[in-house]
């Protein structure tokens, strides 16, 4: 049984002259401790499906109107407000993409940091002091018994998020979801968070959820990658099947926009063209089938299903079974 | 051979003197005035004064409602027994300094508990209506709209006479003046405040709602309440003699900073000390606390406290 299991997600916003179907019909699952990821546009719901998970969504103007999310067993929707914030952190936690504001500047890192622990397990200050003193140490941070009296104000970027990977693993979950968690950092301090959390991932046999817009990101990291469009789940498998044979071209689209070590030098980079579509107001069929250089004329008709090739690798295009086909006599064109 | 620059002699001195001083009180009470020169002369301001109102009865011989000198008597004048009137005597003849120690301890705790309860009420409200939202913060805006819209006078006597004449019927009248502004002040700040990511990292580490806003918005709504709290001092000591003056504020002959200021405007022209005391003495008291109110404004924000 997978440790996290989301079941057909739709969280739509509502506002007064339009309905955002920011998330509408994800599934997706993350066994204990893998590594999974969420990748996809900006825009295309990658924060909404997984704030649902935690149940962080506005409400209103946010709604889950349908679905489930299984966890350890148990329909996390069907909880009350209390268990559900019981949950948080203590079984769940998450990372945030904005080091500099996701950190409270007034309040030192060490109440910062103890308060889930004294919180969600109940330890005294004594021993949430000692425990934080070595979390800070392993995520990296030096004298970690002087900077965590400190104010967050005097760390940089990188190692506010080390205290945010600190903070995320202070009550021991099973599951980290990781929302942009090196975005916002320069690319050799990218590099160093993502080892640290596989790391630390691996060490205390957590499962890590990476949600990113940038594919390259995840190759080193993620044992299975769900790629994200317009609020679905268009194509997912292990990181090998997506690099190896994509079969959706939203993701062929994406591995020719990303630079590759196996490709002859002088290549150029596709981007994908067009723009991603507005999430209030759908095209019929497929979302991507405006953007999609291999349309037929049944894509604007009918929204293909997902369907599974083989070990789970999945797609949801029309073309799923010739897919390689297609592209070649398109190259050729 | 170097020269020392000057500062850093001076430096040397007050740590050397810092290690002579006695006691880790004493230590950290140079180490503050040190940081913070401006918030320790406030502070020593404010002990005076609290001084200065506490020893009421014990510096005169005379009682604060009873006359017993000729009126608008200049100070250094002497009373009709020949004692000593260090401020004079007021437009009934009696002694200014005994009124003005007297009339302090109402006016010092009118002016400080006034703002305080406001200004606690006027957070409260704030943040609560910026992180619920939706209908609570309407209705609350509403409310603060009607709060601003009405004169604050008005609005304490209709509190005056509801509760009847007491000093917490003025106290509390006084704070409702500034529970709007503070109310909306604060919302402002706390709603920029909840849209930041921390909100949500608290959130997602299982913190509950009371939770999120006693830690997490109430420490970082302090500075802006405490910027109120002390603009709200100096008016609430003057809105009390405006009370006073309509009968429903600290009644005379029981004296007060304000109603001081206020009964003396018929003698002003041949008695100018009579108002210009109780006047500079609330400037100072507002000075005072200014000074204070800064400093701890600094105090709390950790970009300028200093690596510690
Ligand atoms: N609070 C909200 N109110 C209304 N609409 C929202 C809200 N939050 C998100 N949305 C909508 O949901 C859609 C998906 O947003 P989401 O933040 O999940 O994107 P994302 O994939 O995480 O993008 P990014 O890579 O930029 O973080 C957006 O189109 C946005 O308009
Ligand atoms: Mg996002």
């Amino acid at each position: 049984m997978p440790l996290l299991e989301v079941k057909n997600l739709k969280t739509h916003f509502f506002s007064d002259d339009a309905i955002t179907k920011a998330v509408d019909g994800v599934s997706y699952n993350v066994e204990a401790g893998e590594t999974v990821a969420l990748v996809g546009e900006s825009g295309c719901g990658k924060s909404v499906s997984s704030l649902s998970v935690m149940q962080l969504i506005p409400q209103p103007p946010g709604k889950i109107v349908d679905g489930e999310i299984i966890f350890g067993g148990q329909n996390l929707l069907e909880l009350d407000r209390e268990a559900m914030r019981r949950k948080r952190g203590r079984e769940i936690a998450m990372i945030f993409q904005e080091p500099m504001t996701s950190l409270n500047p007034v309040i030192s890192i060490e109440t910062q940091l103890t308060e889930a622990m004294t919180l969600q397990l109940g330890i005294t200050p004594k021993e949430a002091h000692t425990r934080a003193v070595e979390l800070l140490d392993r995520v990296g941070i030096p004298e970690p018994d002087v900077r965590i009296k400190q104010y967050p104000h005097v760390f940089s970027g990188g190692m506010r998020q080390r205290v945010m990977v600190a903070m995320a693993l202070s009550c021991e979950p099973k599951l980290i979801i990781a929302d942009e968690p090196t975005t916002a950092l320069d690319v050799t301090i990218q590099a160093q968070i993502l080892d640290l959390m596989q790391d630390l991932a691996k060490e205390r046999d957590m499962a890590l959820l990476i949600i990113t817009h940038n594919l390259g990101v995840v190759a080193r990291y993620a044992d299975r990658i769900n790629i994200m469009y317009a609020g679905r789940i268009i194509e997912r498998g292990t990181c090998k099947d997506i690099f190896a044979d994509p079969r959706h071209p939203y993701t062929l689209g994406l591995l020719e926009s990303i630079p590759r070590l196996d490709q002859p030098k002088g290549s150029k980079l596709i981007p994908i063209q067009g723009q991603p579509p507005n999430l209030s107001d759908l095209p019929p069929g497929c979302s991507f089938q405006p953007r999609c250089r291999f349309a037929q004329d049944k894509c604007s008709v009918e929204y293909p299903d997902i369907t599974d090739l083989r070990n789970n690798h999945s797609s949801a295009c029309w073309e799923v079974n010739n897919f390689k086909a297609i592209v070649e006599s398109g190259v050729s064109k | 051979m170097t020269t020392q620059p000057p500062e850093k002699i001076s430096n040397t001195l007050v740590n050397a003197l810092t290690r002579l001083s006695l006691g880790a009180g004493m230590r950290r009470s140079m180490q503050f005035s040190r940081r913070y020169p401006s918030g320790a002369f406030g502070l020593v301001l404010i002990v005076a004064v609290i001084v200065f109102v506490s020893t009421a009865g014990m510096l005169t011989p005379f009682e604060s409602h009873r006359t017993i000198a000729p009126k608008a008597m200049a100070p250094f004048s002497r009373d009709f027994d020949g004692a000593m009137m260090w401020l004079g005597s007021d437009e009934l003849g009696r002694d200014v300094f005994t009124r003005l120690q007297h009339g302090g301890r109402t006016s010092l705790v009118i002016g400080l508990l006034a703002p305080l309860l406001g200004t606690a009420m006027g957070t409260l409200l704030g943040i609560a209506s910026a992180y619920r939202g939706g209908v609570v913060d309407l209705l609350v805006q509403r409310l603060v709209d009607v709060m601003i819209s009405l004169p604050g006078i008005v609005l304490s006597m209709a509190v005056i006479l509801a509760l009847g004449f007491s000093l917490w019927a003025v106290i509390v009248a006084l704070s409702i003046n500034g529970v709007g502004g503070a109310a909306r002040v604060v919302r402002s700040h706390a709603l920029s405040q909840s849209q930041m990511e921390y909100v949500d990292a608290a959130r997602a580490l299982g913190a509950s709602d009371w939770r999120i806003v006693l830690k997490h918005l109430l420490p970082n709504s302090m500075a802006v309440s405490l910027v109120l709290f002390t603009v709200g001092v100096g008016a609430a000591i003057v809105a009390e003699a405006g009370l006073s003056f309509l009968g429903l504020g600290v009644q005379p002959p029981t004296p007060s900073w304000g109603n001081m200021l206020t009964f003396a405007q018929n003698s002003f022209r041949f008695g100018p000390h009579i108002a210009i005391i109780p006047g500079l003495t609330i400037s100072f008291v507002v000075l005072a606390i200014n000074l204070l109110g800064d400093t701890l404004r600094d105090a709390l924000d950790p970009h300028l406290r200093g690596r510690d």
